[in-house]
């Protein structure tokens, strides 16, 4: 949707290929599971369900992954606390350091 | 009682015999001697004694009897005595004629007047056969000996007993009242026996029942009157805890005539009041009353006074007992009727008390440290931790836990100690309770929800605009047409939310979502066709955005651009899929865009994703044509829905 989209506008921008683009947990998981691609970015919410299983998924391929949520830390599962965090919304800037972070 | 031993002139003189000539015997030197003797045994006798001689019972009577009993005139006919106890002995006497044995009459009451007052006695007869020289019974002599102490002795003891047994069974203070009352009555035999209670701070006596002996003496029981009444003597007398023993109201040597007369006219004429103070106050009187004058013995007094103290002492008893009674009933009701669980525990911390409602609860006692296994595992830990903490430092015990009930499943408690301190200091226990708060809880946790789901859509809301702002101005538009674009877009996204907001974001109507984002293209140019559909807000919000950019595009390029032009929205319900399909007609010729703009990457991109499902566009010469497709399980609000 509309925020989806700018973010896949902001990664074109910044130089990055967009692989893969879901709306709901189960398509978000066979592209964890599947896809090729260097790193992830997981809203907390897809569709009213928690994207907590796909980061699994992705820790286990060991893809490294941020999040963007809208409920605030407190809404990261305890066990990615330490993962970066971007509140919506963001700007460009905010999603270039969070990936410089996450590939470094 | 008068002396029953004759003084020896009396002897000498009934024995001379002056004065026989004029009776039924005539001269004493002209009788039998057998009579002679047995005039002598009866005259010198030291117990009252009569002789029934001859077949004519003629008396002789000696001095005590005369004087203990009653007198006849010496040498009359037996059967002409005023005496009331001839009536009893006569067959006795009878029977020792008639046999020849002696015989004895034991504890015979009998009524005498001293004083002017009627007294009860009780006699001993002992009935003697005296033969003549055939060997007939010629006379009968009665020995009669007072044994009216030991008789009232042993009916005191007994009556003691009696009423010490009854007392002690009885735990209903009235029932303490009646008793002694009753109990009181007939042992006197009196006509009502009382009491009355006092209430010096109102200054008024009440009867709260009294005992009769018969119906025909009205009962006191309810009655009140200030004690004022009773006198200003007598009140000064029972205050200072002295009884009142009157033998004849008419006879008080201080009392006024007023209250002799308002006695009377109660059908009073005799009395005795014993006063019960205690702690210095007038609690109660205890009264015996009798309609005509009665000398009261000193024994029935002392009777009535011992009766008082015992039975006041019952019915205190007894009104203590109650006021526990009541008292534990009542604490009772209040731990088992609360809601919450009240318990006590032990300096150590051991609950040694659980009101029954944590059994109701959870099915165990909640004992000792046996509460802990009605604890959910994961509050266990903080549970104890927290008491053991309270346990050793004295502070308050506050604390939220689940608790396993059971019929399964937990609920949220809170609970909550303080400790009571002894007079040394120390905590001598703790007072407990817990209460079920899951319903407050379940709110917390729904409005945290709330909460969150608020800030998760506001947030999800500016990123939406921030996506809206960023994709209108990053062509070459003019800024003029760009803030317009921008503010058609933004308006568009208010609309769905207002749909949305309706339902409380349960999800909003398809028909409406349509109707409300080409209303300002103008309603008669649109065909709106398709069944009843309830679309999540997801879907409602993507599907409003994108008919929007469509309707803009129509309004430009397409078929709103020129006056014929309609536009015709129809949708389906295909097993699990909604089609809809967008198709405008009357407009100029169609080519496709050179590029692909905002509008058309929002339909191909976002409804795809948005919808479960996938969108495309067609330029057909005839105008252009928007195929949407959507999954029902995505687009279809979920029922029944709240915020």
């Amino acid at each position: 949707m509309l925020v989806a989209m700018n973010i896949e506008d902001m990664l074109l921008e910044l130089g990055h290929e967009v692989a893969g683009l879901a709306s709901r947990v189960a398509p978000a998981l066979a592209l964890a599971r599947e896809a090729e691609f260097d790193a992830a970015m997981l809203d907390v919410n897809l569709a009213g369900e928690t994207s907590f299983a796909v980061a699994d998924a992705l820790a286990e391929r060991r893809i490294p992954f941020l999040f963007a949520t809208g409920y605030g830390l407190k809404g990261i599962d305890p066990r990615y606390r330490d993962f970066p965090v971007l509140q919506k919304p963001f700007r460009t800037h905010q999603l270039r350091e969070a990936l410089a972070r996450l590939v470094a | 009682m008068a002396s029953l031993r004759p003084g020896p002139e009396s002897v000498a003189g009934a024995a001379q015999g002056c004065g026989w000539a004029d009776t039924p015997f005539g001269p004493r030197e002209a009788w039998p001697e057998r009579l002679r003797f047995a005039a002598e045994l009866c005259l010198r006798s030291a117990l009252p004694a009569t002789l029934y001689w001859g077949p004519g019972r003629l008396l002789v009577q000696n001095e005590a009897w005369r004087r203990a009993i009653g007198a006849d005139a010496q040498g009359s006919p037996a059967a002409t005595s005023a005496n009331a106890l001839w009536a009893v002995v006569a067959p006795v006497v009878a029977e020792v004629e008639r046999t020849g044995a002696g015989a004895f009459v034991q504890e015979q009451p009998l009524t005498l007047t001293r004083d002017g007052a009627e007294q009860e006695s009780y006699w001993n007869c002992h009935l003697l056969p005296l033969l003549d020289e055939a060997g007939q019974v010629a006379g009968v002599l009665n020995q009669a000996n007072d044994v009216t102490r030991t008789v009232l002795v042993e009916r005191r003891l007994s009556f003691q007993i009696r009423l010490a047994d009854r007392l002690r069974s009885l735990s209903d203070p009235s029932a303490a009242q009646q008793t002694a009352t009753e109990l009181l009555g007939r042992y006197l035999g009196a006509a009502r026996v009382g009491y009355a209670e006092i209430d010096e701070a109102s200054g008024r006596a009440l009867v709260r029942s009294d005992w009769t002996r018969d119906s025909d003496v009205p009962s006191f029981a309810g009655q009140s009157t200030t004690i004022a009444s009773f006198g200003e003597q007598a009140l000064g007398l029972f205050r200072a805890g002295q009884m009142l023993a009157i033998p004849d109201i008419r006879e008080l040597p201080l009392g006024s005539s007023e209250i002799t007369a308002a006695w009377e006219a109660a059908g009073v004429r005799a009395l005795i009041t014993v006063p019960l103070v205690r702690e210095g106050e007038l609690k109660a009187l205890l009264y015996v009353h009798e309609p005509r004058p009665r000398a009261w013995r000193p024994s029935e007094a002392a009777m009535a006074r011992d009766v008082a103290e015992r039975s006041w002492a019952a019915v205190e008893r007894a009104r203590a007992e109650q006021s526990l009674r009541d008292s534990e009933d009542h604490y009772r009701h209040t731990v088992e009727l609360n809601p919450q669980v009240t318990w006590t525990a032990l300096p150590d911390g051991q609950l040694n008390r659980v009101s029954n409602r944590w059994n109701i609860w959870t099915g165990t006692t909640g004992l000792g440290g046996s509460w802990q296994e009605a604890i959910h595992p994961e509050d266990v830990e903080r549970s104890l931790d927290a008491w053991a903490a309270s346990v050793a430092t004295g502070e308050v015990y506050d604390i939220e836990h689940r608790v396993r009930m059971r019929e399964g499943g937990y609920r949220w408690a809170r609970s909550r100690a303080w400790p009571r301190h002894g007079a040394d200091g120390r905590i001598c226990l703790w007072y407990g309770s817990t209460e079920d708060i899951h319903e407050r809880k379940a709110a917390e946790e729904h409005q945290r929800l709330l909460i969150n789901e608020l800030n998760h859509r506001v947030k999800n809301t500016l990123a939406s605009v921030q996506a809206i702002a960023f994709q209108t101005l990053k062509g070459d538009l003019p800024l003029a047409d760009a803030r317009a674009r921008f503010e058609a877009r933004l308006m568009a996204l208010s609309g769905a939310h207002n749909l949305l907001t309706e339902e409380n974001w349960g999800g909003a109507a398809l028909d409406r979502v349509l109707e409300g984002a080409t209303e300002h293209l103008g309603a008669p140019r649109f065909d709106m066709a398709g069944p009843p559909l309830r679309l999540s807000p997801r879907a409602a919000l993507a599907i409003a955005m994108a008919i929007h950019e469509l309707g803009t595009n129509a309004a430009k390029y397409g078929a709103l651009s020129v006056d014929a032009g309609r536009v015709r929205i129809s949708w389906f319900l295909e097993g699990d899929r909604l089609r809809l399909v967008w198709e405008e007609r009357g407009g100029p010729p169609v080519s496709p865009p050179s590029r692909q703009g905002f509008g058309s990457r929002l339909i191909e991109r976002g409804l795809e994703m948005d919808l479960g499902g996938r969108a495309s566009l067609h330029f057909e010469p005839a105008g252009l044509r928007c195929e949407i497709e959507g999954a029902l399980d995505v687009v279809r609000a979920e029922e029944p829905s709240i915020g």
